[in-house]
């Protein structure tokens, strides 16, 4: 076993960045990335759908948008971040990055198996399946935007401000279920009258990097056991929020922040 | 769908802060078109509403069965749609079938071909008792209650003490898992009616349904006939019938929770299909995947919301939305054919197996029954807002 990979979505993830940059200044450097990217058709459609044709042109433009005040990039900015990719970052500190289309393909597993990594820090890129989960020796990390493992799956965030539960990161260890591995740490989120449903995601993910950084160094030096048991996957799991429990998100959104200081 | 849960528990007035969603008012546009289609196949069916549209055949003949349980539809549409000449149109559907139920109680199975009933049907008088049960909820005229009493006692005599009908079978000798939304509109005659011998026969029916779930949690006898695939419809009348009873017996434990399960798997399935479910699973959950069984979508909605007033949460509500939508999203409501303007196909695409090429009343009325039921449930989180 040696040293740490790091699994990203696609290239241009700025938390995976940050994810490397946290990791490079914790002392402890990813020494291999692998970046999947499975652009499909039906991925290219709900990125589509999510940020509509003009912002995806803007990114490919490597223009910045209106997110340039959002909370991950004003964390992005305050580290003094400033590669646009992960494989830019990757090349200035000679660290061997390898593209794949599948990230459960056998090319990623290899990869992986030739590695042998101590710790895999994932940052996106699918579902993972047994034989990555394998090939990384169980010791894979994720940081989810929800409280687990009572919110697991998609849109956490979202469904922990519509469920009201307490919303939190979590970082965990990935197995086989969809967000049901061992749980490492877990931290509440701070939600302030006026943030809208994209803050509080992106404050998610800027607390999951920290948490990963923070929790990954500590495991690297021997401080922190991963041998942890697997959290029931009981619990029911969540999926992309339909049209209308979106506009009643939206609707409730301060009644719900407000709630949310109330939780204990 | 009974108007005495819409009524007791589940409706809520619109939000009085005035709240809505655009989902809501969507979900209204497909609500009445909806029923304005299932009106026009009532004034297609000359009195009793017409099984189906094809666009090949145009017009089928009417339908008792299917006419019986739009009359709870129309009535709950009335108050949905703040138009109370629904409530005639429900009526007159009810004194056509008046004139239909023989004199020992049932009505007959199959389309009114003729203008005549030639054979007792188990399942169909259960479905037209729901309707008469609504009526005189309604309206406490004695007819209705006549009729149910009659039609009650009819289903009470013929089940066997191992809770099954001898005659009256849609295939002689075999009582499908599906009745057991025979017992819930026998259960609701019990409720209205105080008769004994219903609730006695309903429980020995839901007994033996319960009895026949697999080690995948599929209940065997699901669909139309034995050993084959059951369409997503009989899927769905076997889980809601399953849960309305366990809600009106107050008996969850014995007889919903063994069908959750299965409720489960048909929430996962709509959320990772985008809300378009297989058309028909084999008893190895297996699914027939080349279409959708849309009628099916939108009862499997309905249970799913009934399931989370039980058991709130807002996920299940997710996925009968999507499923909703995905029946909506295949709804025509734009100018063009009248037959079809707000018609729901039995399949999509509308060559699917079921009911291919035909547009069912059936499949509206329960397509507006689940409009209702999420308008309902999302009005009702509103309002606490």
């Amino acid at each position: 076993m040696s040293g740490i990979l790091l699994i990203a979505g696609y290239d241009r993830a700025p938390h995976a960045i940050a994810v490397a940059e946290g990791m490079r200044r914790a002392g402890c450097s990813v020494d291999q990335i692998i970046i999947a990217y499975p652009l499909t058709i039906a991925r290219a459609r709900a990125i589509l759908r999510r940020h509509g044709a003009a912002a995806v042109l803007r990114y490919l433009r490597g223009e910045r948008s209106e997110q340039v005040r959002s909370p991950l990039r004003a964390y992005i900015e305050a580290q003094g971040i400033v590669d646009i990719s992960l494989s830019a970052w990757a090349r200035r500190f000679g660290i061997p990055c390898t593209r794949v289309g599948d990230i459960n393909g056998e090319r990623a597993v290899r990869c992986i198996q030739h590695q042998r990594p101590q710790l895999t820090l994932y940052t996106g890129g699918g579902i993972l399946r047994r034989p990555v989960i394998e090939a990384a020796g169980r010791r894979i990390l994720n940081a989810h935007s929800g409280p687990l493992p009572v919110i697991r799956g998609m849109n956490a965030c979202e469904w922990s401000l519509l469920l009201g539960e307490p919303l939190s990161v979590t970082l965990h260890l990935v197995d086989e279920g969809v967000d049901t591995g061992a749980i490492i740490a877990k931290r509440r989120m701070a939600v302030r009258q006026g943030d809208t449903v994209e803050m509080l995601r992106q404050k998610c993910i800027v607390a999951g990097i920290q948490l990963m950084v923070e929790h990954a160094a500590r495991a690297v030096a021997g401080e922190l056991s991963l041998a942890k048991e697997a959290d029931a996957a009981s619990q029911r799991q969540s999926f992309v929020m339909a049209p209308a429990l979106r506009e009643l998100l939206a609707q409730r959104l301060p009644e719900l922040i407000e709630r949310q200081g109330r939780i204990g | 769908m009974t108007v005495a849960w819409h009524r007791a528990e589940q409706r809520v007035a619109m939000p009085a802060n005035g709240h809505t969603l655009p989902s809501m008012q969507r979900y209204e546009a497909h609500l009445r078109a909806t029923i304005d289609w299932l009106l026009l196949s009532i004034e297609q069916g000359k009195g009793g509403s017409s099984a189906h549209y094809s666009p090949l055949r145009g017009w089928a003949a009417p339908y008792p069965e299917t006419s019986g349980y739009i009359i709870p539809t129309l009535l709950e549409a009335a108050h949905h749609l703040h138009d109370p000449g629904l409530e005639t149109h429900a009526e007159k559907l009810g004194e056509w079938l008046l004139a239909l139920q023989h004199g020992d109680g049932w009505w007959p199975g199959g389309l009114l071909t003729n203008g005549a009933a030639v054979r007792p049907s188990v399942f169909n008088t259960a479905q037209i008792l729901e309707g008469m049960v609504a009526l005189a909820r309604r309206t406490e005229d004695v007819r209705w209650h006549q009729a149910a009493a009659s039609a009650a006692a009819w289903l009470a005599s013929g089940v066997d003490a191992a809770g099954l009908w001898r005659q009256g079978n849609y295939r002689p000798g075999f009582n499908p898992s599906y009745y057991a939304q025979v017992a819930w509109p026998m259960l609701q005659a019990w409720q209205l009616l105080n008769h004994g011998q219903s609730r006695e026969a309903a429980v020995r029916v839901l007994e033996r349904v319960v009895a026949l779930r697999t080690a995948q949690d599929t209940i065997a006898d699901w669909g139309f006939e034995a050993g084959r695939p059951a369409f997503t419809h009989t899927i769905a009348y076997t889980l809601r019938g399953l849960i309305e009873s366990a809600l009106i017996l107050n008996a969850w434990d014995a007889f919903a929770a063994p069908c959750m399960p299965a409720v489960e798997k048909m929430l996962r399935a709509s959320e990772l299909r985008n809300g378009r479910l297989p058309g028909a699973y084999h008893r190895d959950w297996h699914p027939v995947d080349w279409y959708s069984c849309l009628t099916g979508n939108v009862q499997i909605a309905v249970c799913l919301l009934r399931m989370e007033q039980r058991h709130p949460d807002l996920r299940v509500v997710n996925g009968a939305a999507k499923l909703v939508d995905f029946a909506c999203a295949k709804q025509n409501l734009e100018q063009g054919r009248k037959a079809k303007r707000g018609a729901v196909a039995g399949s999509s695409p509308v060559w699917g197996r079921y009911m291919c090429m035909r547009y069912p009343n059936w499949a509206a009325k329960y397509h507006a029954d689940a409009l209702m039921a999420l308008r309902d449930r999302l009005a009702r989180e509103l309002s606490v807002s």
